[in-house]
């Protein structure tokens, strides 16, 4: 085929990838810089916060209410921060003191004292503003845990639970920062001999023709980490005149013969065509693992690549290996990225 | 309806001075001094730009009044009821001209607990009898200014840690035109203890004019040679305290075609307040200064005492390079943290 035919082909596909690849360059380092700069972030959200705050104590009546932070060591991070209300009540004329963790997301009991003390419009407005430092606090502690290996606060040092925990944030911001942009490298460097290696599958299977297998990524422009990792594909349709092509990925493909096979095996059985459900039916009764979407001799034979088999099956070898780190290390940033 | 950026002003109704700063662009500062207009339109008042709110009543606002002898603010709370912070607000309304504004702007620490729901809706209905429809008000306690002025920097000219603000104990000392305020943190919460008094910069000014009125008596406390009043000086009916104001930003003044330095002038003054005011204020937050990591320095006095400071404030001092404004900065991004997050940039670099 022409290589004018080819490039106006894949053109869509191109340019999809590009902005793909861009979009995932600018959320690594969008990602970098708020991890270099949590503990700054933290320290402006919390002074707007305390401005708020700053009319704690608060009294009516015979009760008095004050807040005050806690933290509590969790499994994935380097723990979790609470803010309290505490109500000491002298109505009854003995001392009731209570003490009530101030959830944003389920305010429970404490979202109608907070409205009695504060009025409704400037509680709603506490609520939220709590809510974003809590947020931003357990991503940063999740980031200082995953990426610096932070794990408690030292509060005896730092006078305070809260200062305590913008002090861990602090002291852990660049260290984690530079471990991300050590992973970043190491990624970029994983995914270029990828890339390569996927380039050379793709260029042994030329030309394309009906039942070629190539291997390509998803690119899906809602994934802030671009393309997803190369997928074999085999292609179902292929039109020799125009070029034009679909493609269907292996594991579908697999599933694709699977049902062929059974709806056969059932049409002989019943002696009459079977119904979708029935087909369902016996699939689930098979109790058969979902297909993977490595290239098998199966795969091969069924595609009449079997000359190229061994070929085939070495760079498909090569590109896994190298798609074990990919994977592991895009897994790491997407965990970062959780909200 | 969501708020932009261009509709946001954050006002500093100070005592000495009005300063505003706006998401439209537009800033500006005018003496807070406000008097009636009873001019004709005729003569002297062709220089003057008298501003009208629309229940028809004209005003004289800032410069164009201090002739007029217009009485500088009191700094109980009634003030903040008062027709003088009305029309003050709505001309920087008028200034900045924007009809559906996000304002915020803030009151003495010791008021905010009892007044600021009051203030809020005062400021509200101002607004809208003039025209406008105030999207939102929010009033903050006066020490969250300076807290979160971005131009904060310490004694060498380097940005400040915020993170570091968090740890230990931070004082914040406001030194205004009447007020002198004044609050802290403590290990990253704001602290009980506040104080505020009635003293400020004015008093600086009514100082050098009570001592500019003695000529003799003020060279014998000026050591500097070649900075004495010459002989034959004497004040005349058209200077007042308000002039000290102008002098002392200028730095210097005219008299009979000689050119006369304000510094050494004003350093009795300035010496004289440092070392009542300042020990008092101290005393009364915490004890001592000794123990603080730092002290963020606001306020028109801040930029005149800065070199007094430093004698009575032992830890560092953290202060931006125009401490007058600090204030109104602070104000506006707070506001852009809380509310216009896109337009929010970290302030160290």
């Amino acid at each position: 085929m022409k290589k004018e035919v080819r490039d106006s082909l894949s053109k869509d596909f191109v340019q999809q990838l590009e902005r793909a690849l861009a979009a995932r360059e600018e959320t690594l380092n969008s990602i970098e810089q708020q991890v270099l700069t949590m503990a700054a972030v933290a320290s402006d959200l919390l002074m707007g916060l305390e401005i708020e705050l700053s009319h704690f104590p608060l009294t009516i009546g015979e009760k008095t209410c004050s807040t005050f932070w806690k933290w509590s060591p969790a499994k994935r991070s380097a723990g979790s921060l609470r803010l309290y209300l505490k109500c000491n009540d002298y109505e009854t004329g003995r001392l009731a003191s209570r003490r009530m963790v101030i959830q944003p997301s389920a305010p429970g009991d404490v979202g109608p004292i907070l409205e009695d003390l504060l009025g409704k419009r400037q509680s709603g407005h506490l609520l939220r503003m709590i809510s974003e430092f809590l947020d931003h606090s357990d991503r940063a502690s999740r980031w200082a845990h995953q990426l610096a290996g932070a794990e408690t606060i030292r509060t005896e040092e730092f006078g305070s639970v809260i200062s305590a925990w913008v002090g861990l944030l602090a002291e852990n911001a660049a260290p984690a920062a530079t471990r991300l942009r050590e992973l970043i490298t190491r990624f970029n460097a994983v995914d270029d001999e990828l890339r390569h290696a996927v380039f050379e599958f793709n260029e042994s299977s030329q030309p394309v023709r009906y039942g070629s297998i190539i291997c390509r990524p998803d690119v899906s422009p809602s994934d802030p980490l671009g393309p997803t990792e190369p997928v074999f594909r085999v292609v179902t349709y292929f039109n020799r005149a125009t070029g034009k092509r679909q493609t269907t990925p292996i594991a579908e493909y697999k599933r694709g013969h699977i049902l062929r096979e059974l709806r056969a095996s059932l049409t002989t059985k019943l002696g009459r065509e079977p119904e979708p459900a029935e087909v369902e039916g016996a699939l689930q009764g098979q109790r058969r693992r979902s297909t993977s979407p490595w290239i098998t001799r199966e795969v091969i034979s069924h595609c009449y690549l079997g000359k190229h088999s061994s070929n085939i099956l070495r760079q498909q070898k090569n590109i896994a290996a190298f798609m074990e780190e990919w994977l592991a290390l895009r897994g790491q940033f997407q965990a970062l990225l959780e909200p | 309806m969501t708020m932009k950026l261009e509709q946001l002003i954050a006002i500093d109704l100070g005592n000495g001075s009005t300063s505003y700063k706006a998401g439209n662009g537009k800033e500006g500062e005018f003496p807070s001094l406000v008097a009636s207009y009873t001019g004709t339109g005729l003569g002297g008042a062709l220089s003057k730009d008298a501003f009208q709110t629309k229940n028809g009543r004209k005003y004289l606002v800032g410069d164009d009044c201090r002739e007029e002898g217009a009485r500088s603010r009191s700094t109980d709370s009634s003030f903040y009821k008062s027709d003088e912070i009305r029309v003050l607000f709505l001309k920087v309304l008028k200034d900045v001209g924007i009809k559906n504004p996000v304002i915020v702007t803030g009151l003495p620490t010791e008021f905010v607990n009892t007044h600021s729901a009051d203030f809020e809706r005062d400021l509200k209905a101002w607004a809208r009898e003039d025209g406008y429809q105030p999207e939102m008000v929010k009033v903050l306690p006066q020490f969250a200014g300076p807290w979160f002025d971005p131009d904060l920097l310490d004694e060498e000219g380097k940005p400040i840690d915020t993170t570091a603000m968090s740890k230990g104990r931070w004082g914040i000392i406001d030194i205004g035109y009447g007020t002198i305020d004044g609050g802290g943190f403590n290990n990253g919460r704001v602290s009980d203890t506040r104080y505020g008094e009635s003293s400020g910069v004015s008093d600086i000014h009514k100082d050098i004019y009570t001592s500019l009125s003695n000529p003799e008596q003020l060279n014998d406390l000026i050591a500097k040679k070649g900075a004495k009043l010459p002989k034959g000086f004497t004040l005349d009916s058209q200077i007042n305290e308000y002039t000290m104001d102008v002098w002392l930003r200028e730095g210097h003044f005219m008299w009979r075609g000689t050119k006369i330095d304000m510094e050494p002038i004003s350093l009795p003054a300035c010496t004289n307040f440092a070392d009542q005011v300042i020990p008092r204020f101290i005393k009364h937050l915490w004890g001592s200064t000794d123990f603080l990591s730092g002290m963020v320095a606001a306020g028109g006095g801040a930029t005149i005492l800065r070199s007094h400071m430093k004698r009575h404030i032992t830890c560092p001092i953290y202060c931006a390079k125009d401490p007058d404004k600090s204030v109104v900065r602070g104000y506006y991004r707070y506001m852009i943290l809380q509310y216009f997050k896109e337009h929010a940039v970290v302030r160290q670099g």
